[in-house]
């Protein structure tokens, strides 16, 4: 998914090694799309999204491209405010989620295909937060094994190994 | 070059099934329920609302949080609603930075405060005013406790060579004489009953005081330099308006000395001897001064009595009736008259006492003392003094560097370990949050 947003250059962020735009247009959506994954609420995702982007710009003269790719770095970010958001959300225990909704399909899709989204989200719910970050990170955020290490803060081997055990998990609820 | 992690073959196999379906690959056919599930899930994806309001910021490059107020002031919101302990956690730390800086500056002055011990706090600021020319008192009678209160201002002829310095106050305080020439606390002196010199009610008196005031100093220079630092004592004579009433420099194959008795203005005795302790290397200085008041009281109150006698003389011979009388009257006179000339000359004297200060200029020639022209003073500004300054200033700057250091070091080796505790606490939340989200 390509974002097709065309933003203005500012002047401000010449001195700064970090394409800031450039890395805002190319994961704007993939960076809600793990986020609203990861919290399961839409609104709250937006502003998490949002407030991952202002503290990834307060910082990106802090970015040093020899510890990882920016993306990496940004959704390191973002994974902070989201789990900000959960313990914030604890503590008031103000547990907003969007419900999933089996029959939300578009009226044009097809009833198997709508058939199968509802039971892949259905899938989604029964897997633990851990394993559901693993997936939004690798096929919402679209992070490479690499940056799925980053991220996580573990090493290449041990995330593939996360990932697979979260695969599985979801097929065997597929199954189930 | 971090050496990659070995991974199970048939986890890698899988994971690259995944890879190549999202990348639109072909697939094994035994992973083709695989492929198809990854790519289902990537079309499943939340897909982002329209966001204007973070377009519109991050074009204009988060405005709001440009300020490092704006940003401090996110950080501490931030900081209020996801961490509410670090409200008491940051109390506590800047309670403890407190404690420790204030423990850091007491502990110096406790030391201080030991440095003196025994002492009244006053002797020990005396020593210190004492080793650079400064406060010197004068007591004698009563008066002396305004005496003593009376400032002597003079720079520091110490610090050139530590020399013994003393000073001394006329007899009722001789033999409380202060020296730093020693270590170890300095008796403050003793508020001494009147002497004898003193005691008439005008004598006693607080106010105008006269003390007659002398000082000696032992200055030693290079023999080479024996000739400048004469003529450096000339000058300084004469720049202070004083006169030089003798003076003696001889010149020996081992080095020469010198002497000289100068009286210079009283009230510019300390520029005198600012000036004259850095013509050379200051071995002792000492400073002495006694309370004349009640000669001048003395001298003064013979002269009002002799006028008065007099001026009744004067009245009785105009009275006189007989050519005896007369006689005896004007005889009377010019004892009167020899009298008041000589109170007069006692006041005057005392005048002068009061108003000119001895002072004896001891000149050593010693090799030691340092380079020839070392410690002149040509009252200009020159390289050396600049090089001076430029190292007093510098030496000024390693103190409070070093004391700065030692507050901040106990800080940071506090506040870092703190620092670090709760990143890694806040790490932790983070991870629990995440496990407890289900």
């Amino acid at each position: 998914m390509t974002s097709t947003l065309t933003l203005p250059r500012t002047a401000s962020r010449s001195r700064a090694t970090l394409d800031f735009d450039a890395l805002y247009r190319g994961s704007r959506e993939d960076v809600f799309a793990y986020v609203a994954t990861l919290l399961r609420d839409h609104a709250a995702a937006e502003d998490v999204t949002a407030l991952a982007f202002e503290r990834a710009f307060r910082k990106h003269r802090s970015f040093d491209e020899s510890r990882g790719s920016a993306r990496a770095w940004l959704f390191g970010i973002a994974r902070n405010a989201a789990l900000d958001e959960l313990r914030r959300r604890k503590r008031h225990a103000s547990l907003v989620t969007d419900v999933p909704d089996a029959t939300a399909v578009a009226p044009e899709d097809a009833l198997d295909l709508a058939l199968r989204r509802a039971a892949l989200r259905t899938a989604m719910t029964t897997l633990s937060p851990r394993d559901r970050e693993l997936i939004a990170l690798k096929f919402h955020a679209g992070l490479d094994s690499d940056e799925l290490a980053e991220v996580l803060g573990v090493s290449r081997s041990n995330a593939g190994t996360l990932l697979h055990r979260a695969m599985t998990k979801l097929r065997e609820a597929l199954d189930a | 070059m971090r050496k990659p992690d070995p991974i199970d073959p048939a986890i890698e196999r899988e994971l690259d099934a995944i890879d190549a379906a999202l990348a639109g690959r072909d697939v094994a056919p035994e992973l083709t329920e695989l492929g198809a599930l990854a790519l289902a899930l990537r079309e499943d994806r939340p897909q982002a609302p329209p966001m204007p309001v973070l377009d519109s910021k991050v074009a204009a490059g988060f405005p709001d949080t440009g300020t490092w107020r704006a940003a401090l002031r996110t950080r501490v919101k931030n900081a209020l609603t996801t961490k509410p302990m670090m409200v008491p956690g940051f109390a506590a730390s800047m309670i403890l930075a407190l404690v420790v800086g204030l423990a850091v500056i007491n502990g110096g002055g406790g030391y201080e405060s030991e440095s003196t011990s025994g002492a009244a706090a006053g002797s020990a600021a005396q020593s210190d005013d004492l080793a650079g020319g400064g406060s010197v008192g004068a007591g004698g009678t009563d008066g002396g406790e305004a005496e003593f209160a009376e400032p002597v201002s003079g720079q520091s002829a110490a610090r050139q060579a530590k020399p013994k310095t003393s000073v001394s106050g006329s007899s009722p305080i001789t033999e409380d004489s202060v020296s730093s020439a020693g270590s170890g606390p300095v008796p403050s002196p003793p508020i001494a009953p009147p002497g004898g010199g003193g005691g008439s009610p005008g004598s006693d008196a607080k106010r105008a005081r006269k003390v007659e005031r002398s000082a000696s100093l032992v200055l030693a220079t290079a023999p080479g330099n024996l000739s400048r630092v004469a003529d450096g004592i000339i000058r300084v004579t004469d720049g202070v308006g004083g006169f030089v009433v003798t003076s003696s420099v001889s010149s020996t194959i081992d080095g020469g000395s010198g002497t000289f008795e100068i009286r210079v203005p009283s009230d510019r005795l300390q520029q005198a001897l600012a000036q004259l302790s850095r013509l050379g290397n200051v071995r002792e200085r000492q400073e002495t001064q006694e309370d004349i008041t009640a000669s001048f009281a003395s001298a003064t109150d013979r002269l009002t009595d002799a006028r008065a006698e007099r001026k009744g003389l004067l009245r009785a011979l105009a009275r006189a009736t007989s050519l005896n009388e007369s006689s005896s009257i004007r005889a009377r006179l010019r004892d009167v008259s020899s009298r008041i000339a000589n109170a007069k000359a006692d006041l005057a004297r005392v005048n002068n006492r009061a108003n000119y200060s001895n002072v004896s200029v001891s000149l050593v020639g010693d090799e030691t003392a340092g380079e020839p022209g070392a410690g002149i003073d040509d009252g200009r500004w020159s390289p050396g003094d600049a090089a001076r300054d430029a190292v007093r200033v510098l030496e000024v700057a390693a103190g409070v560097a070093l004391i700065a250091l030692a507050v901040v070091v106990p800080l940071v080796l506090i506040a870092f370990p703190l620092a670090l505790g709760a990143r890694l606490a806040t790490r932790r939340r983070r991870e629990r949050a995440l496990d407890l989200a289900a």
